[in-house]
Formats: structure tokens, sequence, C-alpha cells
């Protein structure tokens, strides 16, 4: 799964997090470093689609939040990336 | 590198940067930066100018078509003008040739065609010459109503009327010219024209006769019609294809304008602060890399964070 956006809504699953804490957790998590320009693209695009929220900050590092559209939308692509995964370990265990 | 990076970040939208400028910018601060992070920002920006583009193009499309419909519409308000054309030649009398060779003469002969078709030019085309034409031939009517007729046919002279000489055939001897007339009615324009070559032929037939009556001029005239006038079939101008084109360019600029400008004004207003100079040196410290991009974006960020102290405190 490298999806950006994917990769952000899993971030902000677990609680509210800045650019770069989204970034360490997602490079801890998913072995994969998204760039400064591919994350920030996947937070316009998540904030316009008001899956994910800014949230007021003390100083230039503003957290983000995952709204509950964005927490349904991300429990749909799990789901659904879950079938494709045990239908895959099935077929593996078959062949 | 990071330099490198902290620039190329300025490459995003000034909306862009508007909103997420500042935190970008820190995340440029704490990342680790890489040689590819340098690319990823700039397709970051790239991307982003183009959803931005995106609007603009449309905008200025928009007003281009209707720059294009404009124009095109306002060229048809513009009436057709019409230009005929008829090319002559002053030749010499072929008995003055025969009497006084033609050979030993001939560039003396030239000049002398030359001048001949200069007299005649400031004859035909004079106002006393051009007035009755036009009230013959009922030109200029609406102008006529306003304008009295000498300055009409002045203007006729300077604007519409051409007798310009050219090169015929080599070896020719005579002088060779062509008469036009532009307006609006192609067949006033033609009539002008016929009536012209008329007058021509007659002014040489003149001299001819006076020739006859014993004037010491060694050679006579004789006018041939090379291309006959025809009443013309296309106008000349508008060129509303052109008008057209210009109207949509016209259009496309104007619309980014707007665009430009409706944006800056609906976003932005001008503030002059003026600081005092144990201030100033702060202040440009902020601004580079790691920092803001400009004075302007710290006031700003200022006075947010005071409107959320504000805020803050009511609640």
């Amino acid at each position: 799964m490298t999806d950006p956006t994917l990769l952000v809504l899993a971030s902000l699953a677990d609680g509210d997090k800045h650019g770069y804490a989204m970034m360490e957790d997602i490079e801890r998590f998913a072995g994969v470093r998204l760039g400064p320009g591919t994350l920030y693209g996947a937070i316009t695009r998540l904030e316009e689609r008001r899956w994910i929220r800014g949230l007021d900050a003390d100083d230039r590092r503003r957290p983000y939040q995952i709204t509950g559209a964005g927490r349904q939308y991300l429990e749909e692509q799990v789901a659904s990336l879950g079938r494709v995964v045990k239908t895959a370990r099935e077929r593996l265990k078959h062949a | 590198m990071r330099r490198a990076v902290w620039w190329a970040a300025r490459l995003y939208p000034d909306e862009w940067r508007m909103r997420y400028g500042a935190e970008f910018d820190a995340l440029l601060d704490d990342a680790g930066l890489q040689w590819r992070d340098l690319a990823d920002v700039i397709r970051g920006a790239v991307i982003m100018r183009m959803a931005t583009w995106m609007s603009y193009w449309k905008m200025a499309a928009l007003a281009g078509i209707a720059g294009a419909m404009l124009a095109a519409g306002v060229s048809f308000a513009i009436p057709n003008r019409y230009v005929a054309t008829a090319a002559l030649q002053i030749e010499p009398n072929q008995d003055a040739q025969g009497t006084v060779g033609y050979g030993s003469h001939q560039l003396q002969q030239g000049l002398e065609q030359r001048q001949r078709l200069e007299e005649l030019k400031l004859e035909i085309l004079s106002r006393d010459n051009l007035m009755p034409l036009v009230q013959r031939l009922d030109l200029y009517r609406g102008r006529r109503s306003r304008v009295p007729v000498e300055d009409i046919a002045e203007e006729m002279v300077r604007k519409h009327l051409r007798i310009i000489p050219f090169s015929a055939q080599v070896g020719s001897v005579g002088q060779a010219f062509r008469i036009s007339f532009e307006y609006p009615d192609r067949f006033k324009a033609r009539a002008v024209v016929v009536e012209l070559i008329s007058q021509f032929q007659s002014k040489s037939l003149q001299l001819r006769q006076d020739q006859r009556l014993g004037w010491i001029i060694e050679s006579g005239t004789v006018l041939r019609i090379l291309e006959a006038p025809l009443t013309p079939v296309t106008p000349i101008s508008p060129a509303r294809g052109s008008i057209a084109v210009a109207g949509a360019m016209a259009g496309m600029v104007m619309g980014s304008l707007f665009v430009t400008v409706w944006r800056r004004t609906r976003k932005h207003a001008v503030l002059n602060i003026s600081l005092p100079d144990e201030i100033r040196p702060f202040v440009a410290s902020r601004i580079g890399p790691g920092g803001y991009r400009s004075a302007s974006e710290y006031i700003r960020v200022l006075i947010r964070e005071d409107e959320k102290r504000k805020s803050g405190s009511h609640s």
C-alpha cells in the first residue's frame, strides 16, 4: 500500500500529528518515506475532501486530525484491502 | 541542498503558500532532506500550479471567446471597402518615333514620359478636377452634408486615390502606372477609375493635337490600357479574421488581468507599515531559509497569532 492519502489517513487514525510526525510515522509502519511535496500534496487533497482537518497550532507545526468521513473512507479501503489480502493468502495456500 | 529545496518550495502558488507555507517550511526544517526531496518538492509545486492555472486558463479562454465574438460582431458593423484598379502606359507616339529615331532618344523619351505623367497626374488629381467628379458620381454623400466638397476632394487624393508609376516590360519605352481607388461601393470604385482613365486619354490626346498644330515637341503621347478596371468582388477591409483573432487575444489578456486583480483585491489589502530602525534588523533576520518568505508573510503570521490569542481570551 503506497497511496499517500491512505498512508496519511492511517497515520492519523491513532492520533493527531503534524507533517514531520506523519512522515516519520509512515516510514516506521509502512517502510515508505514520503517526500515533503508528496506528503503535503496528500494533506491538501485530504483537507479539500474534508477527510482531515488542520488544528490550531502554537507554532508553525500545524497538527492534523482525521474526521469522521475520513475514518469511514479509511475503514472501507482497509476492508477492501483485507478481502484482497485474504483471497491472495488462500490462493497461495492452495497453489 | 537545503537552500535549493527551500527555494523550490517558493515555486508553490501564493494561495497554497498562504495556507500551508509556514508549516511546509517547518517540515523542511525538521526533515533530514535528501536530493530526491528537491525533485519531490518541484513536482509538488508543479502539480499545485497546474491546479491553480486550470481556473486561470478557463477564465482566459472564456474571455478570449467572448473577445473574439465581440470583435467579429464589431467587424460586421464596419462597411466593406473595395479597391478598383487599372494599369496604363504612356508611350511615345509611333509617328514621332519614326521621325526622330527611337534608339537614339530612348532615355530622353523615357524621362519625357515620366515628366508627362507627373504633369497629367497634377492636373487630374487637382481639386478643381475632382470636385465635379465627386458630385457627378455622388461620392461621399454622408460627408458632403458636413464637410465642404473641396476638403473631400483633398481627402480623396490623400487617402483613397492612388496613381503609382511602376516598371513595365523590359525594353518598353513608355511609363507604366496604376490607378486605384478605394470605396465602400464597389461599382462606384470602378466608375471613378473608368472616369480617370477617360480623363487621361482626353488630356493625352490634347497634347498630341497640340503637336499637330505646330508645337516644337519631339515626341507625342499615346495612352495604352494594360489592365482594364474590373468591378472588385472581394473587399480589402475589414479583415474580419484578423479582427476576431485580435479580439480573442485581447480577451485572453483582459481575462487573465481580471483574475489577477480580482484575486489580489479579494484576498489582500495593502497596508503601509512603518518600522522603527531598531526593529528592522530583527524583521530582516526572520526572512530567509528556515524563516518567513517576506516581511508581509511575517506580519500576516503575527496578526493571525494575535487573532487566535484574542479569540482564546474571550472564550
